[in-house]
């Protein structure tokens, strides 16, 4: 730092002034501590001194009293030397004051003769400076201030450089601007297409709509369709478990039947053996019979020749042997009888039995068909109800076609709006992405303005594509930065 | 009044007396006898006597005869008929019934001759054998095959 010759003049007799009141200062401090030592050890004198005359003390106070009036001598030479100190240093301080003033005096002397001819050549720097920076009143930042050794030197220094950083700032404003625009225009754009896909969207989600309450109109259909198959099909399964029942007592009773069945069927077979039996009875009877006939005849003939016979000694063997065959046969006969009697008693007990059991088997066969007739019934009601569910399930089913083509259109529809709520994505995504870069380009913006104290009041900023472009300004604002 | 015993065989209806039979039998063992003539069925055995058996249907050219077997008397001669069906003794009169064209063709009824001798019964026409001449007639007493 380069200094006046005012200063220059000043700087000697100022310091030498600093350093005595300074050396003064310590002395009056060391005074004031002396003479607190000492009017401390005074006060301690004076207690002993009245306890003294007081005439309360033996001979150990008297040596401590006299050994306080020994210390109390100690700190008398140090507050005089101190008190010298203070004078001369005082005594100092004022004759360099005095050699301050004069140099001052003699200072000013100088300065006022030399005043008159640099402010004539400061005057003409200020208005080289002045015409220099004229243009600049009407926004050409094309102006460049000549930096002389004169005092406006610097100034023109300064002022190129901030007109160099306008011209920067000025430049990136204009093509942050430009940057903005077309951010806005897509942003812009992205929102007319955002719009579209949303009027679309719309669209389709009406009509998707009208398919939903058409579709829920008839599934309400089908619901109470539903409804009443179910209470068909409750009355179905009702008549099914009556008709189980009923079934059920028929198994009953046709397992009493075929009990009764069996039963009858072995006095059947009883029946039959026996009536075998007769028969072998009867055919020993024709049997019988026919050697009777034969008997006879042979008899008849016996009977005819034996008017004929020549000896009545075979005529008696003759009827000797027809009366032994006619025993036989009269024996033979008996036991039949008594055989055919016995399958006779036999056969009726059976036949009693079997007519028994067949009453049973009526009475049995009476109930199984009533109760068949009752499951018949129920199985007319069954098929009845299941025809109507049947008929109701199809007609279900014919509405759930008609349903699932609604509902594939409906899912044509979702897909349609799924496109274009994925253009809907995009366009918003594009319009975040142009915000972020709207953002990141103000934040530039923002920077750049914070580096700089900018005048208040409004720059004109120059034609857009008339002035420098980006590439220019910061080679330019490189080229003054150097 | 004579009796006279009435049967078919061979599906002739035939007519025989009463006192010419000794008995009717019926199931009698008959064994056969080899190299004899084929109406002739074999020997049995009646009354613990032997007794020739002829199938009077086949011995007459006819089918064959299956039912009972009538023993002659002895006095008649030791044989034995075997015919289809006994019909009984009947004491009908003898009457002359002229024989009809088949009963006299000789194809038709062989080794019998009938005559118009015979006993009518419920309107069946019963021939009355002459049981004497075919017992001793050659073609009855030659069984040889």
């Amino acid at each position: 730092m380069k200094s006046s010759p005012y200063e220059k003049r000043l700087g000697v007799p100022f310091t030498l002034l600093m350093l005595a009141l300074l050396a003064l200062m310590v002395s009056l401090v060391a005074l004031a501590r002396t003479a607190s030592i000492a009017n401390e050890r005074v006060s301690e004198l004076n207690t002993a001194w009245q306890a003294v005359q007081e005439g309360s003390v033996d001979g150990s106070e008297l040596i401590t009293t006299d050994y306080l009036m020994t210390r109390i001598l100690a700190p008398v030479p140090a507050v005089r030397d101190a008190a010298l100190w203070s004078l001369g240093l005082g005594v100092l301080s004022l004759l360099l004051l005095f050699w301050l003033v004069l140099a001052a005096r003699r200072a000013d002397q100088l300065m006022s003769t030399s005043f008159a001819g640099d402010e004539q050549k400061e005057q003409a720097a200020v208005m080289k400076l002045m015409d220099e920076i004229a243009p600049l009143a009407s926004g050409d930042l094309r102006v460049h201030a000549t930096v002389t050794d004169a005092m406006t030197g610097s100034l023109a220094d300064a002022f190129n450089y901030a007109v160099s950083e306008l011209r920067w700032l000025v430049g990136t404003m204009a093509t942050s601007a430009d940057q903005v625009n077309a951010s806005v225009e897509r942003s812009r754009l992205s929102a007319h297409n955002v719009a579209s896909a949303c009027a679309e969207q719309s669209r389709q989600i009406h009509l998707s709509s009208n398919d939903l309450l058409s579709m829920s109109a008839v599934m309400a259909d089908l619901s109470a369709d539903t409804a009443e198959s179910t209470v068909a099909a409750q009355s179905a399964v009702d008549k099914a478990e009556a008709a189980a029942g009923s079934l059920s007592a028929s198994l009953h009773r046709l397992s009493a039947i075929r009990d009764e069945a069996d039963q009858t069927t072995r006095l059947m077979h009883r029946l039959a053996d026996n009536v075998a039996a007769i028969d072998e009875r009867v055919v020993n009877i024709e049997d019988v019979a026919r050697q009777t006939d034969l008997l006879a005849l042979n008899t008849t003939i016996r009977a005819s020749a034996g008017t004929r016979s020549s000896s009545v000694t075979d005529a008696a063997t003759d009827l000797g042997r027809l009366s032994d065959e006619v025993a036989q046969l009269a024996e033979v006969l008996g036991q039949a009888t008594r055989d055919i009697r016995s399958l006779t008693r036999t056969i009726s007990e059976d036949a009693a039995q079997t007519v028994q059991s067949m009453d049973l088997t009526m009475t049995e066969l009476s109930a199984g068909l009533e109760q068949t007739q009752h499951a018949s019934n129920a199985l007319d009601i069954i098929r009845s109800n299941s025809h109507e569910l049947r008929e109701r399930v199809v007609s279900m089913a014919e509405r759930t076609v008609v349903q699932s083509g609604i509902v594939s259109q409906l899912s044509e529809n979702m897909d349609q709006i799924n496109r274009i709520t994925q253009q809907t994505a995009e366009g918003v995504t594009g319009n975040a992405d142009s915000l972020t870069e709207l953002k990141d380009l103000a934040g530039e913006l923002k920077q750049s303005l914070a580096d700089f104290r900018l005048p208040t009041r409004t720059v004109k900023l120059p034609e857009q594509n008339s002035t420098f472009s980006t590439a220019r300004k910061a080679a330019e604002r490189a080229a003054i930065h150097e | 009044m004579s009796h006279y015993l009435l049967f078919d065989a061979g599906g002739l209806d035939l007519a025989a007396p009463a006192e010419l039979i000794k008995a009717i039998h019926e199931d009698l063992d008959v064994q056969p006898v080899a190299g004899t003539c084929s109406w002739f069925r074999g020997l049995a055995v009646a009354h613990g006597k032997l007794l020739p058996v002829t199938d009077i249907g086949a011995f007459a050219g006819r089918r064959s005869s299956t039912g009972r077997t009538l023993e002659l008397e002895p006095a008649a001669g030791i044989a034995g008929f075997q015919v289809d069906n006994v019909h009984g003794l009947s004491d009908i009169p003898i009457s002359e019934v002229p024989l009809s064209e088949k009963e006299t063709n000789r194809k038709e009824v062989e080794n019998l001759t009938l005559t118009v001798r015979a006993i009518v019964q419920h309107d069946r026409v019963h021939r009355v054998l002459d049981v004497a001449a075919i017992v001793q007639s050659p073609a009855f007493l030659s069984i040889a095959e």
